[in-house]
C-alpha cells in the first residue's frame, strides 16, 4: 500500500486547557473521557479537549481533525450534527423543554420503543445508562424479594456503588454485599451458581456479548443465551440485558431479539438519541406494576427535547437499517485494518461485534506495542482509543475507511520499524 | 473498601516493608555508614511474632540484608503480638530481645540508631526536605517501602488479595526516571517485590518523572491522578495490572499513611 505521509499533530492548546481545568476539576477531565483511565496512552500522544464535531470527525482545540471511531463513547450513532435530528429538537425546543408536567412526547416515544423493541411492553426515562441499569436491579429486587445479583467477570454496569467492587474507594462492603459473579459463556456455572443460591437470586445481569476492555471481546456461544433464558426462568430470575453500549447498533429490535431471546428488562441508552440526553429501560408486562410502584426520578427525566431527539433517531435509524449498514461498513474496516497490519508482518486482532469492534495487536503480551500504534494512528488523524471497543456511526463513507485504512498503514510501519 | 486494618497484615508490612528497607537505607544514607561500623561481627536480628512467620535481618560492617547466612550472632525480638510488633516499630513499645551482652550492645548502638534512621527518612521534618540529597533518599526509601509493602497487602489484606486476584501473571515494574526500575512480580495471584536490577521487560510500567514526584504521591503529598494529568506520572503496557497495583497501594496508604 503506498500512503503520503502524514505530519503527527502536536495539541499545545489542549494543554493549556488542561492545565486550566485541572486548577478548578478534580483530575481536569474526571472519568473515561480523562487521560487516567487507560483509553488513552501515552497521554502526549492524545488531545485532551475538542472544539467541533461533524459528521463523523472532530476537531480538538489545535484544529487537528479525526476521523473518530469513538463516537462519544457511543452516542454519535447517526453523525455529529444529524440534520434531521437536530431539526426535530430544535422544533421540540421552540415549543418547551424542561416544564412542570410532562410534554406527550414522551409518550409518544414510548410507544416508538414498544413498537420497535421485540420484548418491550412499556418504557420508563432516565438520563444515563447506570440509572437505567440501578432501576433494573431496584425492579428485579422489588419483584422477586430477592437480594442477589449474578453478573458475568468483568462486567461493567456503571459507577453506582453496586456495580462497583470491594477495592474501590467509596464503596462499602455492605454495597456489593449480594453480588454473585460467574464467567461468561459458562452455563454450567450459572446454573450450579443458581443452585447453591436457589431462591435468593432476583436477576442475572449481563450485556448481549462480552466486550470487557483489555481483552478480545467474546460473542455468545451457540445456545448460551436460550440457555441463560432457561435457566433464569427455571429460578424464577430476571433476566437483566445492559444494551447500554450495544443498543440501535446490532439490532433495533434489541441486542436480546438479535441473540434469539428475550430478555425481562433491556437497559438503553448511548445511542438512543443521537447524542441528545437520554435514557430508558424498557421491559415486560409481568414487571410494568413492580416499576411502577419504585421511587426513582430526576430532575431533567423527562425533558422533551431528547425525547423528539431520540424518536428522529430511531427513525433514521429504521430507514437506513444502520445495522446492517454498520455490520457491512465495520466488517470491510476491521479485514482491511487486520491486512495492513499483516503487510508489516503484526498480527492484529478484531473481536465483538463489527459495529463495536475491538482491535488488539497480538504480537506482545504487554499491549505497549498496540498502544503505540493506536498513538500513531491518533496523531495522524484517526481516533483510536488504546483499550475500549469501537463504535460506527451511519455517516461513515467507504472514502474513510479508504483514508482510516492508509492512516492505520503507515502507524503500523511506524512501530514495525521498532 | 474496607474501612479497618488488620494488625496481622500491618505486621508483615512493617517487617517486610518498613524495616526492610534498612537494607537500602543501609547503601544510600551516609549516615548510616558510620552506625554499622559499630558492627563487630554479623549478627542476625530475628523478629518472632505469634501468627506471622518469622523474618530476619543479617547486618555486618558492609550492609543490612534480608535473611541468614549461618554462622552469626543472633539476637532475637519476641514480640507478644502483631499489634505489639506494630507499636515497636511505632516507638510506643518495647520487644522482648533475647540476646547475649554482644547483642544487647548491638541492638542500643546499632539497631536503635539505624530504625532512628530510617524513620528519620521515612517522616522527614520539612526541614530535612529542604535538602535535595536528604530528598532523594527519603523518596527512594519511600518508594521501596510502598512496594514492598504492596507485596504484602497483596498476598495478606482482604481487599489487596481481591486486586492480586485481577492481576495476570508477569511482571510490573515501577519506574522513576531513567534509572530506577523496581519489580513486582505477579504469578498466580500473588505479588512479590523484586529489589535486583531488572533482568526483562515488564508486561506492565508504571513510571514517575522522578524521585520527587514518586516521594510527593506515595507519601500522599500530591495526587496520582493529578500527576497522570499532568505528565509526571504515565502508565503503559497491559494497564490492568496498574490499575490493580494501584488500588492495593491505596490500600498501603491505609496501614502506613498517618
Amino acid at each position: 500500500m503506498t500512503t503520503t505521509a502524514t505530519t503527527p499533530f502536536t495539541y499545545a492548546k489542549s494543554l493549556e486547557a488542561f492545565d486550566r481545568a485541572r486548577r478548578v476539576i478534580p483530575a481536569g477531565i474526571p472519568g473515561h473521557q480523562g487521560p487516567t483511565e487507560g483509553c488513552y496512552i501515552p497521554r502526549d500522544a492524545f488531545p485532551l479537549f475538542s472544539s467541533r464535531a461533524e459528521g463523523t470527525r472532530f476537531w480538538d482545540l489545535d484544529g487537528n481533525e479525526y476521523l473518530d471511531y469513538m463516537c462519544g463513547y457511543g452516542p454519535n450513532v447517526l453523525g455529529y450534527g444529524d440534520p434531521v435530528v437536530d431539526e426535530a429538537a430544535r422544533r421540540q425546543a421552540a415549543l418547551e423543554d424542561v416544564v412542570t408536567i410532562p410534554s406527550t412526547v414522551m409518550v409518544d416515544l414510548a410507544e416508538l420503543l414498544v413498537d420497535t423493541v421485540a420484548s418491550a411492553d412499556w418504557a420508563f426515562f432516565a438520563k444515563n445508562g447506570g440509572d437505567t441499569t440501578t432501576l433494573a436491579v431496584m425492579t428485579a429486587r422489588a419483584a422477586t424479594m430477592r437480594k442477589k445479583v449474578v453478573f458475568v467477570k468483568g462486567y461493567y454496569h456503571g459507577v453506582a456503588p453496586w456495580t462497583q467492587k470491594l477495592d474501590y474507594p467509596g464503596v462499602l462492603e455492605e454495597d456489593i454485599a449480594h453480588n454473585l459473579s460467574v464467567p461468561w459463556n459458562d452455563l454450567g456455572a450459572l446454573e450450579a451458581l443458581l443452585r447453591e443460591h436457589r431462591g435468593e437470586v432476583a436477576a442475572f445481569i449481563s450485556t448481549p456479548y462480552m466486550h470487557g476492555n483489555f481483552v478480545d471481546n467474546e460473542l455468545p456461544a451457540p445456545g448460551y443465551w436460550e440457555g441463560v433464558r432457561r435457566l433464569c426462568d427455571e429460578h424464577g430470575v430476571v433476566l437483566i440485558m445492559d444494551d447500554v453500549r450495544a443498543g440501535w447498533r446490532l439490532d433495533l429490535a434489541g441486542s436480546d431479539h438479535h441473540y434469539g431471546i428475550e430478555a425481562d428488562l433491556l437497559c438503553f441508552c448511548k445511542a438512543i438519541g443521537n447524542g441528545y440526553n437520554l435514557a430508558a429501560l424498557t421491559g415486560r408486562e409481568s414487571l410494568r406494576e413492580t416499576v411502577a410502584s419504585l421511587t426513582y426520578t430526576g430532575s431533567y427525566w423527562m425533558s422533551a427535547v431528547p425525547f423528539a431527539a431520540s424518536i428522529a433517531t430511531i427513525t433514521r435509524l429504521k430507514e437506513l437499517d444502520a445495522p446492517a449498514m454498520f455490520r457491512s461498513l465495520g466488517t470491510e474496516l476491521t479485514s482491511g485494518l487486520v491486512e495492513a497490519a499483516s503487510g508489516h508482518g503484526l498480527t492484529l486482532v478484531a473481536s465483538g461485534e463489527p459495529a463495536l469492534f475491538y482491535l488488539r495487536l497480538a504480537d506482545d503480551d504487554s499491549l505497549m506495542l498496540h498502544q503505540r500504534w493506536v498513538a500513531e494512528c491518533v496523531r495522524r488523524g484517526v481516533w483510536f482509543t488504546s483499550h475500549h471497543n469501537h463504535f460506527l456511526n451511519a455517516a461513515l463513507t467507504r472514502g474513510d475507511i479508504r483514508r482510516t485504512i492508509e492512516i492505520a498503514d503507515e502507524a503500523f510501519g511506524i512501530v514495525a520499524a521498532g | 473498601m474496607l474501612t479497618e486494618t488488620d494488625p496481622a497484615v500491618l505486621a508483615r508490612v512493617n517487617m517486610h516493608a518498613v524495616l526492610g528497607a534498612l537494607t537500602v537505607l543501609a547503601e544510600r544514607a551516609p549516615e548510616a555508614a558510620p552506625l554499622l561500623a559499630r558492627v563487630d561481627r554479623p549478627t542476625v536480628l530475628r523478629l518472632r511474632v505469634p501468627g506471622v512467620p518469622a523474618h530476619s535481618l543479617r547486618f555486618c560492617e558492609d550492609g543490612v540484608e534480608a535473611g541468614e547466612r549461618g554462622g552469626e550472632r543472633v539476637v532475637t525480638l519476641m514480640l507478644r503480638s502483631p499489634a505489639h510488633l506494630n507499636a515497636m516499630v511505632d516507638g510506643d513499645a518495647q520487644p522482648f530481645p533475647v540476646a547475649g551482652l554482644g547483642g544487647l550492645r548491638f541492638l542500643t548502638q546499632v539497631f536503635a540508631p539505624l530504625a532512628d534512621l530510617l524513620g528519620r527518612y521515612l517522616k522527614p521534618s520539612e526541614a530535612d526536605l529542604e535538602d535535595p540529597a536528604f530528598r532523594g533518599i527519603s523518596a527512594l526509601l519511600t518508594l521501596h517501602v510502598a512496594i514492598a509493602a504492596v507485596a504484602q497487602v497483596a498476598n495478606e489484606d482482604r481487599s489487596g488479595r481481591l486486586s492480586a486476584s485481577l492481576i495476570p501473571d508477569g511482571q510490573i515494574g515501577v519506574e522513576v526516571g531513567e534509572d530506577i526500575d523496581l519489580r513486582l512480580h505477579a504469578r498466580a495471584s500473588t505479588l512479590t517485590f523484586d529489589a535486583t536490577p531488572a533482568s526483562s521487560p515488564a508486561r506492565a510500567v508504571l513510571a514517575f518523572r522522578d524521585l520527587d514526584v514518586a516521594g510527593d504521591v506515595l507519601a500522599g503529598r500530591a495526587s496520582a491522578l493529578s500527576c497522570i494529568g499532568d505528565g509526571s506520572m504515565a502508565m503503559r503496557g497491559f494497564i490492568p495490572m496498574i490499575d490493580n497495583v494501584s488500588r492495593i497501594l491505596d490500600r498501603v496508604g491505609c496501614y502506613l499513611g498517618d
